[in-house]
């Protein structure tokens, strides 16, 4: 890592440490402008993916989470990818081309620290959803799950639409940037969730 | 690694094993007549309007929903649509297209009364299922409506070839519903909403849109198959479609589609069609009761439920 790009990053993990912890992208906004020691690249960049992330191509009034999209429907492009197979590799095509993750050699530090944070951002929003109370329901919603099976879920999700998908797709490699990002968000907010992963992870395996 | 891979084509398609399985039984308990040509074009017919009423009944159960209302939907179109074309004189394309949109607000009100109100999606179609029985009831007075045009036989009793032309309704709608699950952003809606229905919404998806687009495709789909049932029977009955509904939510749950939402693939739906045919066809075959039918049928549905609960449960240890 070059000395530049290293200062960048310890920037980057001071100035934006709270950005990256915001869940609502309207708070996230107003906080990044309020933001004033940031350097002109690092401010680009930052805009680039907030716009790309939450702003609707073709209803620019819509709210939406483009990012938290993916880790919503990424696991149910893995439960069906013996049966869609072709699905799958443009799906793997579109992701890394909106993740930025076609060519991550190309990426630099700052780029890659900045992009890892905003995964991350987007495994806590997708997690702040699993407390639901319909969370994991069973039986038609009529049975509601408890606070483990929760929990238990929510890391299938995760596993599924970062490493579950990558290892389905053969895309280990580009995408471990967002699998590290989802798992290790995952773990702080469930260290036990390191079990299920690898019981996952076998089971995949076999 | 051999073993693995052959365990794991079993498991992949262990719903189209069943079927085999079953087919071979009633074929050697029938003496053969399980499997002439002339009781598989039956079993074609009696399987095309729940085949086709269970495509709904899919999308609603993969946003971990229910639509109760199924069985009344088939009775009212039924109604409906004869009375139109025999008491009011309606040309039959016209009384058709009718009953269908009808059919389709009466999704849409479900899907209002689930998204919009907020009733439990249970309760909710349980209503609109007894509200649309007695209007059946009232529009027909209790007795069967009969007389249409013979061309009105298209849809349930004409033939194309030795195919008949309800199960290539059947298998068209099959093809469609899988076109939408497979092919579409409407598909794809409908697992995300099923898998965390929180986070579909905060990622942008118009959730109360898409049920009720759900609610509206079921009632269509319903729709369809109370037209077909009623060219297949040749007069309307209000109890045509009672019960109708445990057949059809059988077949989904046992083509592997999860109670508890986001889980299921049409391919599966179309086996758990094909083994309730066959094994409703086999027990008229084999001169078992309607009561012991029900009984079965029963607990067909048990297990199905059963071993989706158990099958989570190991999954998630």
């Amino acid at each position: 890592m070059s000395a530049e790009n290293g200062a960048a990053m310890r920037s980057t993990e001071k100035t934006f440490g709270r950005y990256f912890e915001i869940l609502s992208p309207r708070d996230r906004r107003l906080y990044f402008e309020e933001l004033s020691d940031l350097d002109s690249e690092t401010e680009e960049f930052c805009r680039k993916l907030y716009r790309e992330r939450y702003q609707d191509k073709k209803d620019p009034d819509r709210r939406v989470d483009n990012w938290l999209w993916k880790a919503v429907y990424l696991p149910g492009i893995f439960r069906k990818r013996k049966l869609l197979k072709r699905a799958i590799s443009n799906e793997v095509k579109g992701t890394l081309e909106d993740l930025h993750l076609e060519n991550p050699g190309e990426l630099s530090e700052m780029e890659k620290e900045i992009l890892y944070q905003e995964y991350r951002n987007t495994a806590r929003r997708y997690l702040s959803t699993c407390n639901g109370v319909n969370y994991g329901s069973k039986l038609l919603g009529l049975k509601k799950a408890s606070d483990a099976e929760k929990r238990e879920k929510a890391c299938e999700d995760i596993w599924m639409a970062s490493r579950g998908f990558a290892l389905a797709a053969g895309e280990e490699e580009r995408m471990s940037l967002w699998c590290d990002a989802f798992l290790d968000e995952l773990i702080s907010y469930y260290p036990a969730g390191r079990r299920i992963i690898e019981e996952l992870e076998n089971r995949y395996k076999k | 690694m051999k073993n693995l891979k052959g365990n794991n084509l079993i498991k992949s398609n262990a719903i189209w094993i069943v079927f085999i399985i079953e087919v071979i039984i009633f074929a050697i308990a029938s003496g053969g007549t399980f499997v002439t040509g002339s009781n598989i074009v039956n079993i074609a017919r009696q399987v095309s309007y729940y085949g086709i009423a269970s495509i709904g009944m899919t999308f609603v159960i993969l946003i971990a929903g229910i639509d109760l209302s199924i069985g009344s939907i088939i009775t009212l179109v039924n109604v409906v649509c004869a009375f139109l074309m025999v008491n009011a004189g309606m040309n039959m394309w016209v009384a058709v297209f009718a009953a269908l949109i009808m059919a389709t607000l009466i999704g849409v009100l479900n899907g209002a009364m689930v998204a919009s109100i907020g009733i439990p999606a249970l309760i909710a179609t349980f209503a609109t299922q007894t509200i649309f029985e007695g209007v059946a009831y009232l529009i027909s007075g209790g007795r069967p409506i009969a007389g249409f045009d013979s061309n009105f036989g298209l849809f349930g009793r004409w033939s194309l070839g030795p195919i008949p032309i309800c199960a290539i309704i059947m298998i068209l709608c099959f093809a469609v519903g899988s076109f939408i699950l497979n092919k579409t952003y409407f598909g794809r809606y409908f697992y995300a909403i099923g898998g965390n229905e929180e986070a579909a919404e905060l990622s942008g998806i118009r959730v109360n849109r898409v049920k009720y687009l759900i609610y509206a495709l079921s009632g269509l789909f319903a729709g369809l198959a109370g037209i077909v049932l009623l060219s297949r029977s040749g007069s309307a009955q209000s109890t045509v479609g009672k019960g109708l509904e445990f057949d059809v939510i059988t077949c989904v749950v046992l083509g592997g589609v999860s109670v508890n939402g986001g889980v299921g693939r049409m391919s599966g739906v179309v086996a758990g069609v094909l083994i309730i045919g066959s094994l409703t066809n086999g027990m008229i075959l084999m001169d078992v009761s309607e009561y012991t039918q029900m009984v079965v049928k029963g607990i067909v549905l048990a297990i199905a439920v059963g071993i989706d609960c158990l099958s989570k449960k190991r999954q998630t240890v």
